[in-house]
């Protein structure tokens, strides 16, 4: 089927952005980002967002500077292209945590690419403010590498309160805040000033609906259900080539600084220069730690800190950068640097980051809850966590039973919702040995289909769950042995013996209890009708 | 007294009045009425910019206000023109920028005028008068601002005019550690005739783990000028100790190398805990230089001696 007219414009915009690399010139780029104005409104934002991902390898290897102006000039674009769910958690973010007024003008023109003005916007706007207020910078998006004198420049502050006056009655709440602002006749130049009385005048005399009404609303939740989440997340596999370095110079694997108890592990790097980023994040660690010991959960939680930038945070630099913001170290709260393993690192949290040639040119924030078996069951990204949340999921997973989680996680990812799913395993596994047939013979498969359906439930008990298997194993060989020496190759039976098996294998591959528990039923069945039959 | 030198007594003293005359008129009314003496001030410096009175004259109006400027956004507003406007005379535009420096720490109030500064001083990175470039572009680069790294990179690599010396240039685009213009400071270590680019360049490149092996090869070129191979031999030390230290060894003892870098090398090895620098060989080798080379170098040696046979 060949794609014509505004639909091959769309695709052939989206790979060119999918394809651009760290060696593409930032006016190339750009050039892109200005060309998607011939695009319906509706597809712009679709093809921006494939460059909004920190790890899109667009950023890697730049400069900070040319990181941001890429990224400003990005986020700029959505007011006239319309902001998109997708995009949505990424101005969030810089309204909330950033410094660079550049990025910070892009946000808040951004804001105004959303459909239509909501109240959700109000507290991040007014953080913004907060964040800004001593960094404000005059900036342009009229090009991408502008030459001054300016003919007509803006700045942060000021498109944060043209973003207000868009706001209009949605803004209601932020009305007496405006108003403070003034107050302080010093604290804003008089050109911001009058931006801030416009917005005020706005929000007074708008007498729009003020977005609370289902129409105006954003989401089920709010703004903060685009930006702020827990996440059910399944790391990758195969951590067990990473090897970290602490803040002790001691050399630890991956398997013994996150695993045997539940961890919560945060990113950060010491050449950080956002505030509200690393170094409130370790800041925010060091208060965390004092929850864990408040809430009685020392020695049963881990916590640990590691750095994106090996290279440059040796250990003395671990330390001090640590305990200059209260984090106390012990066994069970380490700053670490990888110095072996970085690729799979990298592969198992995909961290929200990317490099320059020397550091870090742009990152998220990312904050990661692992169970027992170091497996990440729950994520933090981008915006700062809640103490109490996090200190909960880890505490969660400290009295889950081990396999637990992968339960649930698989559970979460077919859709099923955890306590009705386990509900739904135990009654039919229970109803189901009730009503079949007690044959001796068919014991084993009973074993396994209900020991398959339970075993997650038996705290401790991975290693159970692998004999289980070898039993279900061993119990389909001896269904195709017997059917074969008795001369009766019952199709069926071996048919739903093989099928049984290869889901069972599939479910602890994928770790999808819907798999084993087909199979385990299959398997049974299949040693039903390889039953002698009288 | 001669008529010529009356006459320049006189000038003196008239010029001193009328600066005397300005002052006291706001300084005497200061103590009665705050507002009424900034309103007094504010209309009288910008009467005065923009009245008969002469560049130094001017300057020395805006040196007068400086503290002053500190409470009155308009102030700065009508100080942050003057910069930019490249009619105004240099000593007045200079001596405006100096004040706005000045006053550019006092967060409190300064913040607010902070898009306008920056704004400025851009606008005069390519300004005719030097110095006012050079101060202008050296502002912006401890704001680590991205435009001027843009423009001084462009410079560096010929694709525009210079705004300052290549020795500037390298000095500002050092000033942020994330502005990684690392592969342009690796071309002036190894192809820049003038020596403090190269140097200043190679110091840079201290921080830059992928210069490793260009930092070991300049420090152990001896066809190379001392000052770089002290400069890279820093660096070196800075980025990788561990090799550092064996190319340090070997220029040690070497009675062909220059005494200076020898004793730069000595120096760096003493305080270097690494494993070699504790090589009993390279200590017999040291305890030699106690009576051999320049005084600095058996200086240096006895200190190295000395620590390590305690």
């Amino acid at each position: 089927m060949r794609i014509r007219g505004p639909a091959r414009r769309i695709a052939a915009h989206t790979a060119a952005a999918a394809a651009f690399t760290g060696q593409t010139a930032g006016v190339s780029i750009a050039a892109l980002i200005d060309r998607t104005r011939c695009l319906d409104p509706r597809d712009r934002a679709g093809v921006l967002e494939t460059l909004l991902p920190e790890r899109h390898p667009v950023y890697s290897g730049r400069s900070t500077n040319e990181t941001i102006r890429l990224r400003g000039y990005l986020l700029a674009a959505f007011e006239d292209a319309g902001l998109s769910n997708a995009a949505v958690p990424y101005v969030v973010e810089q309204l909330e945590l950033g410094r660079d007024a550049y990025l910070v003008a892009a946000a808040a023109k951004a804001a105004r690419g959303w459909p239509r003005p909501s109240p959700d916007w109000v507290p991040h706007l007014l953080k913004a403010v907060d964040n800004i207020a001593l960094h404000d910078d005059a900036v342009t998006f009229e090009c991408y590498e502008p030459r001054w004198p300016l003919p007509a420049p803006t700045t942060a502050l000021i498109e944060i309160f043209r973003t207000f006056a868009w706001l209009g009655a949605s803004a209601r709440a932020a009305a007496p805040s405006l108003e403070a602002l003034l107050q302080d006749c010093r604290r804003f130049h008089p050109s911001t000033r009058a931006e801030i009385e416009r917005a005020i005048e706005r929000i007074q005399h708008d007498t729009g609906p003020d977005g609370t009404a289902c129409c105006g609303a954003l989401a089920p939740g709010g703004l903060s259900a685009h930006a702020r989440w827990r996440q059910r997340w399944r790391g990758a596999p195969g951590t067990s080539r990473i090897v970290f370095e602490d803040q002790n110079g001691e050399l630890v694997p991956f398997a013994d600084v996150c695993g045997g108890k539940p961890s919560i592990v945060v990113f950060f790097y010491t050449r950080c220069d956002n505030p509200n980023k690393c170094s409130l994040t370790i800041a925010q660690l060091a208060r965390l730690q004092a929850a864990v010991r408040v809430s009685g959960l020392s020695g049963r939680i881990r916590t640990l800190a590691i750095t994106y930038d090996p290279a440059y945070d040796l250990p003395p630099r671990l330390r001090c950068y640590g305990a200059d913001r209260g984090v106390a170290f012990s066994g069970d709260d380490r700053f670490v640097r990888a110095v072996q393993g970085i690729a799979e690192l990298n592969r198992f949290f995909m961290p929200g980051v990317n490099f320059g040639p020397l550091t870090v040119n742009q990152h998220r924030l990312d904050l990661f809850v692992l169970d027992r078996n170091g497996r990440i069951t729950a994520r933090y990204p981008r915006l700062q966590w809640s103490i109490e949340r996090v200190v909960a999921d880890a505490a969660a997973a400290l009295h889950e039973p081990t396999s637990s989680a992968r339960v649930r996680g698989g559970a979460a990812r077919f859709g099923l919702s955890d306590p009705l799913w386990n509900g739904a395993v135990r009654v039919c596994a229970t109803v189901a040995l009730a009503l079949v047939p007690k044959c001796p013979f068919c014991w084993s498969a009973y074993l396994t289909a209900a020991g398959l359906g339970t075993a997650t439930l038996v705290a401790g008990s991975p290693t159970l769950r692998y004999f289980l298997l070898l039993v279900i194993v061993l119990d389909a060989i001896a269904i195709s042995v017997r059917s074969i020496s008795t001369g009766r190759i019952r199709l069926p039976a071996l048919g739903l013996s093989t099928c049984g098996l290869a889901a069972v294998l599939a479910g602890f591959w994928w770790d999808a209890p819907p798999f084993l528990a087909v199979g385990a039923l299959a398997v049974t069945a299949g040693a039903l009708r390889a039953a002698p039959s009288r | 007294m001669s008529i010529a030198e009356y006459r320049r007594h006189l000038a003196e003293q008239l010029d001193r009045g009328a600066q005397d005359a300005f002052r006291p008129q706001h300084r005497s009314s200061a103590a009665a009425d705050g507002q009424d003496n900034d309103a007094a001030l504010r209309e009288a410096v910008v009467a005065r910019q923009r009245g008969s009175a002469g560049p130094a004259r001017r300057a020395a109006d805006v040196d007068d206000i400086v503290l002053d400027l500190s409470r009155q956004q308009d102030l700065i507003d009508v100080v942050i023109g003057i910069v930019r406007e490249r009619v105004e005379p240099a000593p007045v535009r200079r001596a405006a920028l100096a004040a706005l420096r000045t006053i550019s720490f006092r967060v409190a109030i300064f913040a607010a005028m902070r898009p306008a500064y920056l704004d400025a001083l851009r606008a005069i990175v390519d300004d005719p008068d030097p110095e006012l470039r050079l101060q202008a572009i050296e502002t912006l680069a401890q704001e680590k601002d991205a435009y001027v790294q843009r423009r001084l990179v462009q410079g560096l690599r010929g694709h525009a005019e210079m705004l300052v010396s290549a020795e500037h240039a390298v000095e500002f685009l050092g000033y942020d550690v994330h502005a990684e213009h690392f592969p342009i400071l690796r071309q002036l270590a190894r192809e820049s005739t003038i020596p403090a680019v190269k140097e200043r360049a190679i110091q840079l490149l201290g921080s830059d783990p992928s210069s490793g092996p260009l930092l070991q090869t300049l420090f152990a070129d001896k066809t190379q000028a001392v000052e770089v191979r002290t400069a890279s031999a820093a660096a070196l030390h800075a980025l990788s100790p561990r090799h550092f230290a064996p190319i340090a060894a070997r220029i040690a003892v070497d009675r062909d190398e220059d005494d200076r870098l020898r004793t730069a090398s000595v120096s760096a090895l003493d305080h270097f805990t690494e494993s070699g620098s504790e090589d009993p060989d390279l200590l017999e080798r040291i305890r030699l230089l106690q009576s051999t080379g320049s005084s600095e170098l058996q200086a240096t040696a006895r200190r190295f001696v000395a620590r390590r046979t305690k």
